[in-house]
């Protein structure tokens, strides 16, 4: 009985000993966003998201605008500094409704390792958007969304919609 | 000897226990409405006469989908957590449940609305109380809908007419073709041309209906404001000979925001 008791304890500490730190796999450099954001855009869909239908559940949330109007006809080329900076942009809308104020200027992020929104200047008009998922960027895309917001008396903002923009990159 | 300590360490830490709870007053309170969703306006109501809370300054420290903007520091609530004096120990505190908590309502619709009442540092603290959960917001279908719900002349505008829900016998039979759509300015005069006859298309769910982007449709000049815009569904009825008549809807309206 003595013995079994040293036995185990023997086994305990073997299987300790045996334990070997996991290695973790190198997850890789990090996401270049501003980089794959860089070149030019074509718009490939538009949907517009009722925020507010969304928010109470109701079941009416999406409508596809892409073939309303010509907005395939819509252009970006987004431009970067050397060292990897939002810098210029450009829009060709064509025969698209103009869904930004601005056709050119310079593009800013909020953040230049991880961008959530842009933002589009030219002089004092500005443009706000926010930028989609990043995992879409892998697969050639851009989504760019126009949020709109109701202000309340007090200066509250409640967001009523979204128009989604969906761009493939162009070759 | 030993055990002698421990339990007078337990009766001490229970006695501490008990003068804690003796500290939580007893308040008298009403809410109002009684049942509400996360964007109608609360009025809470609470009577702080013969707590321990009478005679003092009161401050709401809220809770149940999660901390209210209030609940800042317990040992110094913000001003925006004082109750407003009505008379003598009753005072009032209004919030509406979205910019009160901070959060969209799909993430308060269901959940309790809490709230205790404290002295602003804490020292004297009311009982918890929940007098009800967040009542959800429920969609109505009807014969007419516009989609986005809220929305502005700049944003694309799709109008439905959903034949299931009307009570109009014309409503339910007639065979829709087209709509018209007139914009309105503030004053209620026309903005561009009336467009009659836009051809509808059938839904998947069997409603009609039509998108359009109102700058575009209609021309509005730069800096021309739209207050609404005003609809109705044209089609083909039988009349009481047999005879294919023309019919149109009663109309309907869209008013626009000023959306940021």
């Amino acid at each position: 009985m003595k013995n079994l008791k040293y036995i185990i304890f023997l086994l305990v500490v073997l299987g300790a000993a045996s334990c070997k730190q996991d290695e973790l796999k190198d997850i890789g450099p990090a996401r270049q966003v501003i980089s794959a954001m860089k070149g030019s855009w074509s718009l490939n869909s538009v949907i517009q998201v009722d925020e507010y239908a969304k928010d109470k559940q109701f079941p009416f949330t999406t409508v596809e605008l892409t073939d309303l109007y010509p907005y395939r006809e819509a252009k970006l080329t987004l431009n970067t500094t050397e060292d990897h900076k939002p810098s210029t942009f450009s829009i060709s809308f064509g025969n698209s409704p103009k869904f930004l104020k601005l056709a050119q200027g310079n593009w800013t992020v909020d953040n230049n390792d991880a961008p959530a929104t842009m933002t589009l200047k030219s002089g004092t008009t500005t443009d706000q958007i926010t930028i989609g998922k990043y995992g879409l960027l892998d697969q050639g895309q851009l989504l760019l969304t126009v949020k709109k917001y109701q202000v309340g008396s007090k200066g509250e903002k409640t967001l009523v919609l979204s128009n989604n923009y969906y761009f493939k990159k162009a070759n | 000897m030993k055990r002698i300590y421990k339990l007078s360490l337990i009766a001490f830490f229970c006695l501490i226990g008990i003068t804690a709870q003796a500290q939580k007053a007893q308040i008298k309170y009403t809410v109002t409405p009684g049942v509400f969703t996360p964007e109608d306006e609360v009025i809470l109501e609470i009577d702080l006469a013969g707590s321990s809370l009478a005679g003092k300054e009161p401050y709401i420290w809220a809770f149940g989908p999660g901390d209210a903007i209030t609940n800042t520091s317990w040992t110094s609530s913000p001003d925006i957590a004082k109750f407003t004096k009505v008379a003598g120990d009753k005072w009032k505190y209004i919030f509406v449940g979205t910019s009160f908590y901070n959060k969209g309502a799909s993430e308060i619709i269901g959940k309790p609305f809490s709230f205790l009442v404290k002295t602003k540092d804490g020292g004297i603290q009311s009982e918890d109380y929940t007098p009800t959960k967040f009542s959800p917001i429920l969609f109505v279908p009807t014969l007419f809908r516009n989609f986005p719900i809220r929305t502005s002349q700049y944003d694309a505008l799709s109008l439905y007419l959903d034949q299931r829900y009307t009570v109009s016998p014309n409503n339910q039979r007639f065979s829709p073709t087209s709509i018209n759509i007139r914009l309105l300015d503030p004053a209620g005069q026309l903005v561009g041309q009336e467009k009659k006859g836009l051809p509808i298309v059938k839904q998947k769910d069997g409603s009609f209906g039509y998108t359009f982007l109102p700058e575009i449709l209609f021309a509005i000049p730069e800096g021309k404001i739209v207050n609404k815009a005003v609809y109705s569904f044209t089609g083909t009825v039988k009349d009481v000979n047999g005879s294919t008549v023309p019919y149109t809807t009663e109309e309907a309206e869209v008013v626009f925001l000023d959306l940021k």
